[in-house]
């Protein structure tokens, strides 16, 4: 079972749109049974025969009635879907938005996404963490949508339609995630060379659970003595594009790295937030990621091993 | 690129200037062969569309070299602009395309069926109908966006009904075939694929047209195999079926039909391998223009589907490209009218000498030569 | 209406080859113009094809490395560029070219001489475009061809992000 099915909803959008799709389907493919079936018979109960008589068949011009017949069921089938298209833009174009639901600030950045929580002081990237919602009391999470750059697209199929984020054209799409779990998805608009490798990670937690990542992500870094990755972070470029809260680290150009390690992937799931892979991320980025815009920091061994090190302290 | 579309505004003027001012005595706009009606309708669009990408293109140029930021978002330019304009042009060029297929399929199919087009009329204003409602659609590629509700709905509407004269034509087609004694040579059994592939593609198009389905399905590998089932499925099988039928004429040669039969098969077993499975990854996720994915999503096997269907693909068209060189080298003579067709350029010799005709043709219906064969039953008598 | 039986041309059966090039490279029939956007656009089918195949066996499996990112992205901007303005728009000129005047009784199109130009500039076009495998990296990179989708949507072709030429062309 594909995690990425359309036909497998698990959020309030993509079920309206789930719904919408088996009604159009079944309208669609009636119309393909029965167009189907007027070409097949023609094909075989018309073919010349070998002992034709070499007369001409009987010239039809046309026919009225039959030219009406045809214009008029396909207004009404037309019509029909029109309608019920409508409904399901105005549900999800124009949602209620309760006291509980939550917003989320993503920015789209070749080729990662940036995620803050404003009214939770949270920033963070790469992988969403949203509340599970219960229907009878919901807590929809709604995500306003921004770029940096150029343009992208929000795509988790099984919890809602794709929304592009449009650099000076904010927009608005919103979740309402009534099963636990990972879902995936990946940047569904091309924006350049590793467009490919921008996938989307969204956690819905249940209650509980979701208040526990909350605590963790507003935690500050500890303060104390600077360890020799941390020395070496903070004097090399590295402050230049990476925020780590408490520290100087305060650039804005690549992912808050403040809690790095509450994270499964790297690199908008690149790889995985192994030793390993984050020590080849700093030391030559374009064997994971070519063409992504972290540069290869030009560290000698030892230093790649401090850092990395530090790095994986930042809970 | 602003070269060749120079080319396409020239060819646009002349079509029409030629369709409304040369045509023979005898030939009014209700007697014209549809090709001729459908190629009038698809130089009008090529004007009015192929001007706003000229203009976008220029502006692109400006923004890059001259400090301009029509579409720079750093200082405040429009993305969404470029998108616009891009479009106005982008949904009629489809139409553009598509038009003569439908002439060639329109040419074709009654010829192979040995009756006259059913519900020329109709066929007509179907045809004006689509140009007019083509100029309309544009934002059908652009509901992911963030148009307002009102905006997206209006575009659904408009791309709904755009269905109505397309699907009319369809009809009409097969009601063509209809009582009629169908031959099987390569011309028609593209045109017969054609039908088939391109009700296909059409409904494909009228899934889309839901604007909350193309939220989850835009952009995906399911719109790559919608827009490839009409241009490949559609309009290259017409573009064979047209080079078949009209390379008598045009060579004086009679091509191979038995390689030709063999180029149909394989490309359209390839066609189907290739297009049918390529909707699926679309229904699964795959977004378009990734050049690699993860595996575990689903996608795998229907990918290496699509690609085995490239082989067939290339196998038919190097069959077709033989068979057009074999036939001009060394094809049996074709005569005039080797098909028992109806309209002028079967009265002339094949090829065409370079003056088309020694005297300029007089005609009295939509068929001229079936009514010089049927002198007892002319097609004026009934138009 | 007369039956036109003879089709003869006029000059004597075997020319030289630069003369019978110098015909086609001049001519303004709208019949010799439909083949030449026809011959042009089946070219182009075949490197279309090409470029299409590429995609299709990078993609067979996940995680593949037949082509890099930065190639694989030129060849799908290529294959859309192509196909639909050096292929499918040249065979709907070409046919009608062809046709038209034929199926209307008249001797030619209307203007011929803006109809040879017209199918010269697109033929430069095409031309001009590829061209630009030539620039940047060079071929085995796909040079500096436009590498942004055939829609080239800003601001991805703008400066900020389009540093190379690619996009002119």
């Amino acid at each position: 079972m594909s995690p990425t099915n359309i036909f497998d909803p698990a959020s309030t959008p993509a079920d309206s749109i789930f719904g919408l799709s088996i009604f159009v389907l079944l309208n669609v493919a009636a119309v393909f049974i029965v167009v189907f079936a007027l070409l097949a018979y023609v094909v075989v109960r018309f073919r010349s025969k070998r002992n034709d008589d070499q007369k001409e068949p009987a010239q039809i011009y046309g026919s009225t009635q039959v030219e009406l017949a045809w214009t008029v069921i396909p207004v009404l089938i037309v019509l029909a879907l029109f309608l019920a298209a409508a409904r399901v833009i105005a549900s999800v174009q124009n949602p209620p938005r309760p006291p509980g639901a939550l917003e989320v600030i993503v920015t789209g950045h070749q080729y990662w996404w940036e995620y803050r929580y404003p009214s939770l002081n949270i920033v963070t990237a790469n992988e969403l963490h949203v509340p599970l919602s219960d229907p009878a009391h919901p807590t929809p999470t709604f995500l306003s949508l921004f770029s940096a750059d150029t343009n992208h697209s929000f795509w988790v199929p099984r919890l809602a339609g794709k929304t592009d984020l449009i650099p000076n054209h904010p927009n608005q799409m919103w979740i309402d995630p009534h099963e636990p779990g990972l879902f995936l998805g990946q940047c569904a608009q091309y924006c350049g060379t590793q467009h490919a490798k921008m996938l989307l990670r969204v956690y819905v937690q249940p209650r509980d659970e979701f208040d526990k990542w909350v605590r963790e992500q507003q935690q500050r870094s500890p303060a104390g003595t600077l360890s020799a990755g941390q020395r070496i972070f903070e004097s090399t470029a590295c402050v230049n594009c990476h925020t780590v809260s408490g520290t100087p680290a305060k650039g804005h150009f690549g992912p808050d790295l403040t809690h790095l390690m509450s994270r499964a992937t790297i690199a908008a799931g690149a790889a995985p937030n192994t030793s390993q892979m984050l020590r080849l991320w700093i030391k030559n980025p374009d064997a994971i990621k070519p063409g992504s815009k972290m540069p290869a920091m030009g560290l000698n061994d030892q230093d790649l091993d401090a850092v990395t090190a530090y790095l994986e302290t930042l809970r | 690129m602003l070269s060749s579309v120079i080319g396409s505004i020239g060819t646009a003027i002349n079509i029409i200037a030629t369709i409304l001012c040369m045509r023979c005595p005898g030939m009014t706009l209700g007697k014209m062969p549809l090709l001729v009606w459908l190629n009038l309708v698809m130089a009008g669009l090529v004007i009015l569309a192929v001007s706003p990408l000229s203009a976008a293109q220029i502006m692109l140029l400006i923004d890059r070299y001259l400090g301009g930021h029509f579409f720079d978002t750093q200082a405040g330019g429009s993305a969404v602009i470029w998108m616009h304009f891009f479009w106005i042009f982008g949904h009629p060029e489809v139409y553009v395309l598509v038009l003569p297929a439908f002439a060639f399929a329109s040419e074709i199919i009654p010829v192979f069926s040995r009756k006259a087009i059913f519900g020329y009329p109709v066929m007509v204003l179907a045809t004006i109908a689509i140009g007019f409602i083509g100029m309309s659609v544009w934002a059908h590629h652009m509901f992911t966006v963030g148009m307002s509700a009102g905006a997206n709905t209006f575009f659904v509407l408009s791309t709904m009904a755009i269905a109505v004269p397309t699907g009319i034509k369809i009809f009409n087609w097969v009601a063509t075939m209809w009582g009629g004694k169908l031959r099987f040579e390569a011309p028609m059994l593209f045109c017969v694929a054609f039908l088939f592939q391109f009700l296909v593609a059409g409904l494909t198009g009228v899934t889309l047209a839901v604007a909350p389905l193309d939220w989850q399905l835009g952009n995906s590998y399911y719109v790559v195999a919608h827009f490839h089932y009409v241009i490949v499925g559609g309009i290259l099988f017409t573009i064979f079926a047209a080079f078949y039928y009209w390379f008598p004429k045009a060579i004086g040669k009679r091509y191979n039909e038995a390689l030709a039969r063999l180029h149909f098969w394989l490309f359209f077993i390839g066609f189907h391998l290739t297009f049918d499975f390529m909707h699926v990854p679309g229904l699964l996720g795959m977004p378009r223009r990734i050049y690699t994915y993860e595996p575990g999503r689903g996608w795998d096997i229907w990918n290496l589907l699509v690609t085995v269907g490239v082989v067939f693909q290339a196998a038919g068209i190097l069959i077709f490209a033989g068979n057009l060189i074999w036939s001009y080298l060394r094809g049996k003579a074709a005569g005039n009218d080797p098909w028992d067709a109806w309209t002028l350029e079967w009265s002339t010799s094949s090829p065409p000498p370079v003056y088309n005709y020694a005297a300029i043709p007089v005609v009295r219906s939509r068929r001229p030569l079936w009514d010089l064969k049927h002198p007892e039953d002319p097609d004026w008598r009934y138009e | 209406m007369s039956a036109n039986t003879f089709a003869i041309s006029e000059l004597p059966a075997s020319r030289p080859f630069t003369l019978r090039l110098h015909e086609w490279v001049t001519t303004v029939d709208h019949k010799r113009l439909g083949v030449l956007y026809i011959l042009f656009a089946l070219v182009f089918l075949i490197v279309g094809g090409i470029e299409a195949t590429i995609m299709r066996l990078q993609l067979v499996r996940p995680h593949n490395d037949l082509v890099s990112p930065e190639v694989f992205n030129r060849m799908f901007t290529m294959h859309g560029t192509t196909m639909i303005f050096f292929v499918a728009m040249p065979l709907v000129f070409g046919f009608a070219n062809y046709l038209v005047p034929l199926m209307i009784g008249a001797r030619d199109m209307a203007f011929p001489r803006l109809n040879a130009f017209s199918f010269w500039m697109s033929a430069l076009g095409g031309l001009f475009l590829y061209f630009s495998f030539l620039g940047g990296n060079g071929l085995y990179g796909a040079g500096s061809t436009p590498d942004a989708g055939w829609f080239a949507y800003a601001p991805l072709t703008a400066k900020t992000f389009s540093v190379v030429a690619s996009s002119e062309y």
